[in-house]
């Protein structure tokens, strides 16, 4: 990095707060995904006059800067792929306010997900979404790539929970969009503008969430399918029923498989497996809500249907599903983790696709989805170190993002576009569509320095 | 092959499976601490698979990162893809230590143990200036048994670091009558900084310690240290069979006051918390016989920290960062010393020299009225504090 520009960024954040070193700079390289890039230079950042003086400087240079907060992404949003600074905001970590009777919070963008869930838990509240990567994630980052998680299905993403931000631009002006207020119809909607624009239109310095109040009973079943079909118009059911599961979990055969092999578990095989959990503030209604969902199972030809009667039950419940990912990260090198969203209805055709798929590839990708919101975790798994298998991952993708957008679905439901799906960007979004979107972009951030390559938006 | 290949040798499958979801973040004590992901195990792992990739090459800077960790395994419980980082940031230290880049913090103690038999470079002699009146008068004059029961193995840190935990060990065991003798001045370090810092010498100190020990013949060993009780059940295995029951005081002092071969009657504070050190927690296991122990005193209340067990954090003084990084150490202590504070106890207790010192420093980083709220102790000091 020039010397003139470090010691510029210096003099805004102190010189332990900027680093070149070699050993920082790798690991600031890469996110979850796939991809890594070096960036040039990283920085922490304190405050958001901190932020307003980096970007302006960065403007002034031209030097792309790369936000990032635990750096969990599963799309290499965070990945600096124009080189430049990676600003990392995971000292910005306060809770600046709990307001119980107006129902918000006040976040700093590197408070961890956890830790907040830690501070509502003694008021009986909790922040929703819940994403997978809640034990280490940033709130930055989970309204960053509006993330999402189990609880989709009942709760939403954390889009729905934003009630306003505080922005920097890339010219250093400071915004505050949004607010207190549980609802707002002024004007264009710039609070939700900014959910999910990765990092491409400003840095968040501070947000402001919406809370709920904690349901405290719930109850968890799971139940297995000879037929993907059957497992799918099970699903239907339970939407026809009248009641919506707070989680509704798909795992297929190879999912199965991988957590067999894995973890030495002997679960049974078969072609699904559901997990549901209803939520609520009595036992009874719990249980009622359950009852229509096993009701949905039985009369689906479901085979061991497993009601948990106990806390430990429960958690027994829910630990084959959470070890999915590192088991199959386990038995395979390299993972391309999917996040297409379909019609919930469309997902067993989506799954019968995929079996198609992996069957003319002749590859292992173990499905794994909140199929109560549409949304699957396909797992494309290879081996970085083969040329061919790195090239025919790539076709494969693209034919899962296919299938998504021809269902009716979306190349992203939680993790974002990043670097991964901006190949992708044209096939779900039209031209109008990118016009509008190339052009925010260039009204927000002319010089292109906001998180570069990113969005398929400057292709 | 590229260059610096042979660094991560062994390790490749290891280091490829890292999905680098970040979980180790959330639970390492040293990224919490300076917020550079290279200090974390996803860090690591990413400098060992660009050294694998040859894109970095293996130097002093790059050795930094794998000594400024109190390998305290918090990483390896909470790894999705269950990958053995403590392993692997072991075999690391071994390259970066035939590579000459260890840290000379480590190297000096390196040369105390191999010059003089113990980390400090004190004399051998003033190991026993910590035994109380007259197995001291014994100790000097050679005239301790030469064969005995129990032998017991002070460590380095209690024998000359700490003034209460060896006194207090043997307090109890006289109590229970427990018939033991001690290496006195014949004992020297376990070897376990010169594993801790990847060097090769470890094996052959160590063949040294396991002659001396089998010499006594007896039925049992006992040490209140953390870090040589691991050794002797870890690492030592490797090197040869010591034909002897390796006991950490807190399992002991659990057997003796299950027994009711000792009572224990006063408490030393009203609400105590425990720390798990990591060589004795995470490492073997070790979690409940402690737990027993204090539950045992009565009028003492016990309250868990709200990370603990396998979940514990580091109190920061394990895997040389004493050494190394002192000032991030008693940061570090300090931090576990608010936890504790956070849970209402006025006693923080471990079965783990480094653990106490480390906590005491950092306790001294806190306002005075909240340090002055609680007090640092061994295990062994509560027990013999609470004797009948």
């Amino acid at each position: 990095m020039d010397s003139d520009i470090k010691q510029a960024l210096q003099r805004i954040v102190g010189t332990e707060n900027v680093t070149d070193s070699l050993i920082d700079l790798v690991p600031y390289s890469y996110d979850a995904s796939e991809y890594h890039h070096r960036p040039d230079a990283a920085v922490w950042a304190q405050s958001s006059s901190q932020v307003s003086a980096i970007l302006k400087l960065a403007s002034e240079y031209n030097i792309p800067v790369t936000p990032r907060g635990a750096g969990t992404g599963l799309s290499g949003v965070t990945v600096p792929l124009h080189g430049g600074i990676v600003l990392d905001l995971s000292k910005m970590n306060k809770i600046l306010k709990i307001s119980i009777e107006d129902r918000f919070v006040v976040v700093q963008p590197g408070v961890v997900y956890a830790k907040l869930e830690e501070a509502l838990k003694p008021y009986g509240f909790f922040y929703p979404p819940d994403p997978a990567s809640s034990k280490v994630s940033t709130l930055g980052g989970n309204v960053a790539t509006n993330a999402g998680g189990m609880k989709g299905a009942k709760y939403g993403t954390t889009r729905d929970y934003v009630l306003g931000l505080e922005v920097v631009l890339a010219d250093g002006t400071v915004l505050r969009p949004g607010g207190t207020v549980m609802k707002c119809s002024s004007g264009y909607d710039l609070v939700k503008l900014f959910v999910g624009s990765e990092g491409t239109l400003g840095v968040i310095t501070e947000i402001i969430l919406k809370i709920n109040p904690r349901p405290q009973a719930v109850s968890t079943c799971t139940a297995s399918f000879d037929d993907l079909k059957q497992a799918g118009k099970a699903v239907t059911e339970i939407m026809h029923s009248g009641i919506i599961p707070s989680a509704l979990e798909i795992l297929d055969e190879q999912c199965i498989l991988c957590l067999n092999r894995a973890q030495n578990l002997n679960m049974t095989e078969r072609a699904a497996t559901l997990l549901a959990e209803t939520d609520g503030y009595t036992q009874e209604e719990v249980d009622f809500q359950m009852s229509k969902v096993i009701e949905a199972f039985k009369k689906n030809k479901a085979r061991e249907i497993i009601l948990a009667d106990s806390p430990e039950k429960i958690e027994e419940l829910w630990v084959a599903r959470r070890a999915i990912y590192g088991a199959v990260a386990r038995l395979y090198p390299n993972i391309i983790v999917e996040d297409v969203t379909v019609p919930i209805s469309k997902v067993v055709d989506m799954l019968i696709g995929i079996q198609g798929i992996r069957e003319r590839y002749k590859v292992v990708i173990p499905v794994l989805g909140h199929i109560g919101d549409g949304n699957l975790h396909p797992y494309l798994t290879y081996d970085s170190t083969s040329p061919e298998e790195t090239e025919q991952i790539k076709k494969v993708e693209a034919e899962v993002s296919e299938l998504a957008i021809s269902l009716g679905g979306t190349l992203t439901g939680e993790h974002g576009i990043g670097i991964g799906k901006a190949r992708f960007m044209t096939l779900e979004h039209d031209r109008g569509e990118m016009r509008i979107m190339n052009g925010l972009k260039k009204l927000l951030d002319p010089n292109n320095i906001l998180n570069p390559g990113k969005m398929g938006l400057d292709l | 092959m590229k260059a610096g290949n042979k660094f991560t040798d062994g390790w490749e499958k290891e280091i490829r499976q890292c999905i680098r979801c970040g979980f180790c973040q959330a639970v390492c004590p040293v990224y919490e601490t300076t917020f550079r992901p290279a200090y974390n195990a996803r860090g690591r792992m990413l400098l060992l698979k660009e050294v694998m990739e040859g894109t970095i090459s293996p130097t002093k800077e790059l050795a930094d990162p794998f000594y400024n960790c109190t390998t305290c395994q918090a990483c390896t419980y909470s790894c999705p893809a269950r990958i053995k980082v403590a392993e692997v940031v072991e075999g690391a230290r071994k390259k970066f230590y035939e590579a000459g880049f260890t840290p000379d913090a480590l190297l000096s103690m390196r040369d105390n143990i191999l010059r003089t038999g113990n980390v400090y470079a004190n004399d051998q002699k003033e190991r026993v200036e910590i035994y109380p009146s007259p197995l001291k008068e014994k100790a000097q004059k050679g005239e301790l048994k030469s064969k005995a029961e129990t032998l017991l193995f002070m460590g380095c840190l209690p024998s000359y670091l700490d003034l209460n935990i060896v006194p207090s060990l043997l307090k109890s065991l006289d109590a229970a009558k427990v018939d033991y003798t001690t290496l006195a001045a014949e004992e020297i370090c376990c070897g376990f900084p010169l594993s801790l810092m990847g060097s090769d010498e470890f094996e052959s100190h160590a063949a040294k310690l396991i002659s001396k020990i089998k010499a006594v013949g007896a039925r049992e060993l006992v040490t209140p240290c953390a870090g040589c009780y691991k050794t002797f059940r870890e690492l030592y295995p490797k090197i040869g069979d010591l034909q002897i029951d390796v006991y950490h005081s807190v399992q002991y002092l659990d057997k003796l006051t299950n027994e009711g071969r000792i009572k224990l009657s006063r408490p030393t504070a009203k609400t105590a918390t425990y720390q798990d050190p990591c060589d004795l927690g995470r490492a073997l296991g070790i979690f409940e016989e402690p737990r027993n122990i204090l539950k045992r005193i009565p009028g003492l209340k016990l309250v868990e920290m709200t990370q603990n067990r396998s979940q514990a954090r580091c109190c920061g003084g394990g895997g040389g960062m004493q050494a190394i990084n002192p000032e991030l150490a008693r940061t570090m202590g300090a931090q576990r010393v608010g936890d504790a504070l956070a849970v209402g106890a006025d006693l923080i207790v471990s079965g783990c020299t480094a653990c106490k010192n480390n906590m005491r420093k950092g306790a001294r980083l806190l306002p005075k009225d909240e340090r002055n709220k609680l007090k640092v102790m061994d295990i062994t000091e509560v027990i013999a504090n609470a004797l009948e």
